[in-house]
């Protein structure tokens, strides 16, 4: 029996797939040319439920099953942008986006800028993905999108972000990839601001304020970098989380500012630290704020192994909140103060 | 046809070959479409102004044209002059025209603009109207996973869409029956349930016939429609290509049945004398040069035209 789309009420907590779900059936209520477009999207409610209720309130025209095509789906997707529309293109795993790649970094990223402003596309790609209780699904590909000018990345660390940033980027006239954590998905319940919340794309938010060492973090990582804070707040360190939420473009400012406050910076992610999103950011803060670092960044990412089966091999692949305490003291062993 | 029309497709046809052949003439990197005029004018000439038009690349020039951009604007969109409608951001042949409602060949993968123009339909269907989306591909483009995913799509989804094939017979250099299996192209959409039908492409108002009929039945909501447009690449694929590759006799035979000749002989056979046929040639030709010449004269893009804060739509966002 299909539950209906999700509405927010005061005080109610709610986990990241409700959250994401009650932004989506939010906007789809506010407008009209919000559409839902993916495989199984109706009647199974989505890859593990992340359109429940949808296509029992908004019905056969606004959630289009869709066949197994991620690639055409996507193209597809940026056409009824074109025409006006709003879609959000369900993209099942994360294993699939390489399929979706041609559409969404040469067709979707591209046209603004191809057709001097002429053209805009207003799609959210949403898909699923990192290590989580099912152990399936795995991937984490931000980097070779966040590599794709055109392109929006959002990578929420919480279910109260999660509601805001899909909201904004259905409402963003820019394409939106935005990729939902598995280990997130339905582990923590959170209370959602009763209001219409909206949180900005492009910008960064401290999860944590602390004045000796800037870590910075989206997804998963930034809940495993809460838990490395609160032990070294036990040691007297205490350490800055900057939860990055859009990994492109990069709020580069609110990571600088932060590192002008502490002078040291470790970045954490799931995917691989080889051309990854950390890399990058140490790139900037090199570039920027070389002068404000008191020792050398540090950057936790998966090693460059593709990605294993079987559990023991995978969980040596994860950033865990020792490595990141650990490398935390290490960084403030490092220069005065 | 009145020969009203068919003069009116002629004059089109006559543009289409000017535009070309002076782009093969400034690069022997140009796609050309010579010879194929028939399927584009026959094609984009059909439809209504909100009709969405996502044209394959070979003659896509021709599509905004016919839709109202100058000369001149479609010959910027080739020079890369200041004035370019697409700031010089995308190959000329590429450009389209989004304000015209014509996709401009954003990807150099061939396929993702058959999604796209079912993507439209969709959009179009939501929005209650009968505004139709028409999609052209190569040959070689239906061969590409993208065709059949597009195909099923449009069919299963009943969406107001028709696809046009305007099948050259050439894949660079690989003749249709080499890399496809099956009878016809309209053979395998026909398979997917959608109105399908093959036709002369060097003969204008055979495609001009079929692509009405199909709008009409795909605008009247009976579901997408396919029309395979046979013609011949009687040039390389690019300008400098000799296509020492291909049958010399076959290419003969595609050069004899050439479309705007045989515009013209059924025009004359109508009694529109001769003089008048060789000047829709001579205007076309005059209004190129003359919109080549003042491209010359204007400022060419610079380094400080790149535009690198126009990459995102929303203002908020720019890094």
């Amino acid at each position: 029996m299909p539950v209906s789309a999700p509405e927010l009420r005061a005080g109610a907590r709610s986990t990241m797939r409700e959250a994401i779900l009650a932004g989506i059936a939010a906007e789809m209520r506010r407008d009209e040319s919000v559409v839902v477009i993916g495989q199984d999207v109706r009647a199974f409610e989505g890859p593990l439920k992340s359109t429940a209720g949808l296509w029992r309130e908004f019905g056969d025209g606004r959630v289009l099953e869709m066949p197994i095509c991620e690639s055409t789906m996507t193209a597809f997707g940026v056409g009824a942008a074109l025409a006006g529309l709003r879609p959000v293109v369900d993209i099942m795993f994360s294993d699939l986006l390489p399929i979706a790649t041609t559409p969404l970094i040469q067709l979707a990223a591209p046209l603004h800028y191809y057709t001097g402003g002429a053209a805009s596309v207003p799609m959210v790609v949403r898909t699923r993905g990192g290590d989580g209780p099912y152990r399936a699904h795995p991937q984490n590909y931000e980097a070779l999108f966040a590599h794709s000018p055109g392109l929006v990345v959002v990578a929420p660390s919480n279910a109260s972000d999660a509601h805001g940033l899909i909201r904004s980027a259905i409402r963003s006239d820019d394409p939106v990839l935005f990729l939902e954590n598995i280990f997130l998905y339905n582990a923590y319940r959170e209370p959602l601001p009763a209001d219409e919340h909206l949180v900005p794309l492009g910008r960064a938010r401290i999860a944590r304020a602390g004045r000796d060492v800037t870590v910075v973090a989206y997804g998963r990582t930034v809940r495993t970098s809460l838990s490395a804070a609160e032990r070294l707040a036990d040691e007297h360190v205490e350490a800055e989380i900057v939860d990055l939420r859009t990994v492109t473009p990069l709020d580069a400012d609110t990571v600088a500012a932060s590192v002008a406050r502490t002078g040291r910076l470790l970045v954490v992610h799931e995917a691989w630290a080889t051309g990854g999103i950390g890399a990058e950011v140490i790139a900037h803060v090199s570039r920027s704020c070389f002068a404000a670092l008191k020792t050398a960044p540090a950057l936790i990412g998966a090693p460059a192994v593709p990605v294993p089966w079987a559990e023991p091999l995978r969980d040596a692949l994860l950033p865990t909140a020792d490595a990141i305490a650990a490398a935390c003291r290490r960084l403030c062993e490092n220069g005065d103060g | 046809m009145v020969v009203g029309e068919l003069r009116r497709l002629h004059a089109a046809m006559a543009m289409s070959r000017a535009i070309e052949t002076h782009c093969v003439r400034q690069s022997p990197h140009w796609y050309p479409s010579i010879g194929e005029e028939a399927v584009l004018v026959g094609t984009w000439s059909r439809l209504r102004d909100d009709d969405f038009a996502v044209p394959h690349y070979r003659g896509a020039l021709i599509v905004p044209w016919l839709r109202g951009r100058s000369v001149k604007d479609v010959l910027a969109c080739v020079t890369q002059r200041r004035s370019s409608p697409t700031g010089g951001r995308l190959y000329g042949a590429f450009a389209g025209d989004v304000a015209r409602r014509v996709m401009p060949y954003v990807t150099m993968v061939l396929g993702p603009n058959l999604g796209v123009a079912a993507g439209i339909a969709y959009a179009y269907r939501r929005q209650a109207g009968d505004a139709v989306a028409v999609a052209s591909l190569g040959d070689g483009t239906a061969g590409t996973g993208d065709f059949h995913e597009s195909m099923n799509l449009a069919a299963v989804h009943h969406l107001p869409v028709v696809y046009v094939c305007q099948n050259n017979q050439l894949s660079i250099s690989t003749p249709t029956a080499a890399s496809h299996a099956g009878d016809s192209i309209a053979d395998w959409a026909s398979r997917y349930g959608m109105t399908a039908e093959r036709v002369d492409g060097n003969d204008v108002v055979a495609v001009a016939a079929a692509v009405d009929a199909l709008v009409e039945h795909v605008r009247s909501g009976r579901g997408p429609g396919f029309v395979e447009a046979l013609t011949y690449r009687v040039t390389g694929h690019f300008g400098a290509d000799p296509a020492a590759y291909r049958d010399g006799a076959e290419a003969e035979r595609w050069i004899a049945r050439d479309p705007i000749a045989a515009a013209e002989r059924a025009l004359a056979e109508q009694g529109v004398p001769a003089p008048e046929l060789a000047a829709a040639h001579a205007h076309a030709a005059a209004q190129v040069a003359a919109a080549a010449d003042e491209l010359a004269a204007e400022p060419a893009l610079t380094a400080a035209d790149l535009g690198a804060g126009e990459v995102y739509a929303d203002a908020g966002q720019r890094a």
